[in-house]
């Protein structure tokens, strides 16, 4: 008994002493919840073994019951240890104590994947912890993690760890930590997929101390998480960047409830970085709006109209013409780029062809002032109704037979062939033989007429097509309907472009006539000779220069071999005359007819070719009357010599001796003598006067 | 006997009378000619011509109504020639003749037409 209270005396004393003198060295390790020991006390199977610290930060000893071992040193909790088996073993100081294995419990809860406890090697850093539970989950706050200690909060900025790979920030974790990762505010009260492009849309500030916010003319107006190097720019790239609306001139930085200007385009354009404000937490960055104030400056030039951004620009000393045009983006689709309009302040216009200027045909731009006004107008549209928007300077008027007539908007390089196409073409009546231009030159006109039919059947050189210029008028005449329709339209027909068919036809009149008809065209536009024409005497008056040249065209001969030379090539202005058979005589020349005289049914002159004989000369006359000497047929022919001859009809008939026929020819007289100028009637009638001469004279001398 | 001498002297004053009145009105001389193109053979010259004629036609120096007109002509010369109508006949053939250009052809009558300066 004495011997027991002596060792307990003994224990107490060093167990004072273990107390008042911390025995552990710098590196003696403090036992934890989760280390392992293995106790050895030799002899006492009880005793020998492994031990867990566990999460009340005891271990279970046989006997002994449950010894707090968790924050003391191991020499210390060794001690302790044999002073609490020593009431139950004996020789307890040759009890061993060492720690065989060391754990973390440390729970990770919120935005990750598995929350839960988690029991981590002894050397388990955060990141471990995290790892184990799945990692972070999408929407989790990375700057704002926390470690739960206790009553103590100790909050760290992962993401900065996860940027830097700096260890440091990760604090080091302790058994039962409570690893917790915040959910970012974006993702709101109700629970639903995250999206992370709202993220970067909407901003990633929670705090309004600790974030910026911008807004504005910017693509994503947000509250952001304040970052220590952030500047403003980096703000307003974060924000999806200015829209084409902003006054990046003006943009206005709150900081410290004071405004400050930022120029960004100053910023942009020189690259100095004293331009930029200061960022703070808490900042307000807001982009205006181009347009708020009318901006007026030194260099200021006006683009307007046409074009893609309108509005007043800052030109730089040295920016050209197309420099501001492009910086107003250009002109837009409708913009009519030949007409550009320079108004100077003093309100003098200059015009530009930007067109001309793109192909090379002018060579310099406009001189660009402080001042001027860039008008880019808008094109017309031809077919608008209102023909007022083309000015008279600009257009060309196309009227008479053409689909579409009207006023055009004219430019120079184009043709007579592109107006007449843009006016949709000639109608079914339009005459393009005679393409009339009037030719505006100042205060006079000159008509001029253009063969467009000729030059497109023959061609021709290009000079050859008249140059239209803007003002001009372009008539494209129309051609009659129908020759009936010339009586009415008589009067557009001009004597140049004219023919007279006269005479036996079946509508003489005034023909339109060009050069590519001939002669049966005329001839069948005025229906044709009658029945009673004389084909073979058919008059044309080549008019010409100078005095008409009266030509005989035979067209019954023509019928009859085919042959083209036998018609006239007519012009414009000749005259054809058909006469009728039935004429007056005198209108038959002598050298063409045959007199027949004396006892015939019908004497007369009778047109008569060198075909015929004297047989049908009789037979058209009507054959010799009943009183008819047919014996003493003369014919006298009438040619150079001038013979008489005699022709039998009588022996003829019964004997039929062509050699006895008489030549008779155009010019000849045929003379059919009556009966009583035979020779027998003759002798007979002498007789009888000599006969009454004699009675009469017997008589007498009877008395 | 004065009575038969004076019916004598009647018949012979009778007669008289009729051949005066008889002679004094002569027919002219018998038609020939009128067909001659059926009845006469054409002379060489003129179907000489004829021939010509026809070789431009066919070349195309002329045409089909000219080559008709100078066949005509040819014709008329014919007949003109058979009638007894020699410079009738000779212009006619000429005529013909200048249809084709011209040619120095002899004439129906002996005589050498000159168309072409100088005559030979």
């Amino acid at each position: 008994m004495t011997s027991r209270l002596a060792t307990r005396a003994l224990a107490a004393l060093l167990l004072f002493f273990a107390m008042l003198m911390p025995l552990q060295a710098a590196d003696e390790p403090v036992l934890r919840i989760g280390d392992t020991l293995s106790l050895l006390l030799p002899g006492e199977e009880t005793l020998t073994g492994d031990f867990a610290i566990d999460r009340r930060g005891e271990i279970t000893l046989p006997e002994a019951g449950s010894v707090k071992l968790a924050g003391m040193a191991l020499t210390e909790a060794i001690t302790l240890v044999r002073f609490k088996l020593a009431v139950a073993f004996q020789d307890t100081a040759r009890l061993s104590i060492r720690i065989k294995e060391r754990k973390l419990f440390v729970a990770v809860a919120g935005q990750v994947k598995k929350p839960g406890a988690l029991e981590l090697p002894g050397d388990a850093t955060v990141e471990v912890a995290i790892a184990e539970a799945g990692g972070v989950a999408a929407g989790a706050q990375l700057d704002r993690l926390k470690v739960v200690r206790g009553n103590k909060e100790i909050t760290f900025d992962y993401k900065r760890y996860l940027d830097t790979g700096d260890r440091s920030i990760l604090p080091a974790l302790e058994p039962l930590d409570i690893v917790f990762v915040p959910i970012s505010p974006l993702t709101g009260n109700v629970a639903i997929e995250f999206d992370s492009a709202t993220l970067a849309r909407a901003g990633d500030g929670t705090e309004n101390s600790g974030s910026v916010r911008i807004f504005g003319e910017v693509a994503n107006p947000a509250q952001f998480a304040f970052k220590d190097d952030m500047t403003i720019v980096d703000l307003i790239m974060r924000a999806g960047g200015v829209t084409r609306y902003a006054a990046v001139e003006q943009i206005r930085v709150i900081t410290d409830a004071e405004p400050i200007l930022f120029n960004l385009q100053a910023y942009l354009d020189s690259g100095d970085p004293k331009l930029l404000p200061t960022l703070k937490k808490g900042a307000t960055v807001f982009v205006p709006i181009l347009g708020d104030q009318i901006k007026r400056g030194k260099h200021t030039v006006y683009v307007m109209g046409e074009v893609a951004k309108p509005g007043a620009f800052e030109a730089q000393p040295g920016a050209s013409f197309i420099d501001i045009l492009a910086n107003s983006g250009g002109p837009s689709r409708f913009a009519d780029t030949r007409q550009i309009r320079i108004i100077r302040p003093g309100g003098k216009v200059t015009m530009f062809d930007l067109v001309a200027f793109t192909e090379g045909k002018v060579a310099a731009v406009p001189e660009i002032g402080p001042g001027d006004a860039i008008l880019v107008p808008e094109k017309t549209d031809t077919q608008e109704p209102s023909w007022l928007k083309i000015p008279a300077t600009r257009a060309v008027q196309v009227i008479g037979a053409v689909n579409k007539p009207g006023r055009y908007e004219w430019a120079d390089e184009m043709s007579l062939f592109d107006l007449i196409a843009n006016a949709g073409g000639p109608t079914g009546q339009g005459d393009l033989a005679a393409i009339r231009i009037l030719e505006r030159a100042g205060s006079t006109a000159r008509p001029l007429i253009f063969n467009m039919k000729q030059f497109i059947e023959k061609g021709g050189r290009p000079a050859d097509v008249p140059q239209i210029r803007a003002g001009y008028v372009v008539m494209v005449p129309e051609l009659p309907i129908d020759p009936s329709d010339n009586k009415s339209q008589w009067l557009k027909q001009e004597k140049e472009r004219s023919i007279y068919v006269m005479g036996a036809v079946g509508a003489p009149g005034r023909y339109a006539f060009d050069a590519s008809m001939g002669f049966l065209d005329i001839l069948s536009a005025a229906n044709g000779p009658t029945k009673s024409a004389d084909l073979r005497a058919i008059r044309v008056s080549l008019r010409g220069a100078g005095d008409a040249e009266p030509v005989k065209v035979d067209l019954a001969a023509f019928m009859r071999t085919g042959d083209e030379r036998l018609l006239p090539n007519l012009k414009p202005g000749d005259m054809i005359y058909v006469p009728d058979q039935d004429r007056e005589w005198t209108d038959i020349a002598a050298q063409d007819t045959v007199r027949v005289l004396g006892s015939v049914a019908k004497p007369g002159r009778y047109a008569f070719t060198s075909r015929m004989s004297l047989l049908d000369l009789l037979a058209q006359a009507g054959g010799p009357t009943t009183d008819a000497l047919q014996k003493r047929i003369v014919v006298i022919n009438m040619g150079k010599q001038v013979r008489a001859f005699h022709f039998d009809l009588v022996a003829f008939t019964k004997t039929g001796d062509l050699t006895k026929l008489p030549v008779v020819r155009p010019g000849d007289t045929v003379y059919v003598p009556d009966k009583s100028e035979s020779q027998w009637a003759k002798v007979m009638s002498t007789i009888k006067d000599v006969g009454q001469v004699v009675a009469i004279v017997a008589a007498i001398a009877a008395l | 006997m004065s009575t038969v001498r004076s019916a004598t002297r009647l018949v012979v004053v009778i007669a008289l009378a009729s051949a005066a009145a008889g002679c004094g009105h002569a027919w002219p001389p018998e038609a020939r000619g009128g067909m001659a193109e059926r009845t006469a053979p054409m002379p060489e010259p003129l179907a000489l011509t004829g021939h010509a004629i026809d070789q431009a036609l066919e070349t195309g120096a002329i045409g089909p109504a000219t080559a008709e007109a100078a066949h005509e002509r040819l014709v008329l010369a014919l007949r003109e020639s058979d009638a007894g109508l020699d410079e009738d006949a000779e212009a006619s053939a000429l005529a013909a003749s200048m249809t084709i250009g011209g040619a120095d052809i002899a004439s129906p009558a002996g005589r050498q037409t000159c168309l072409k300066a100088p005559c030979k």
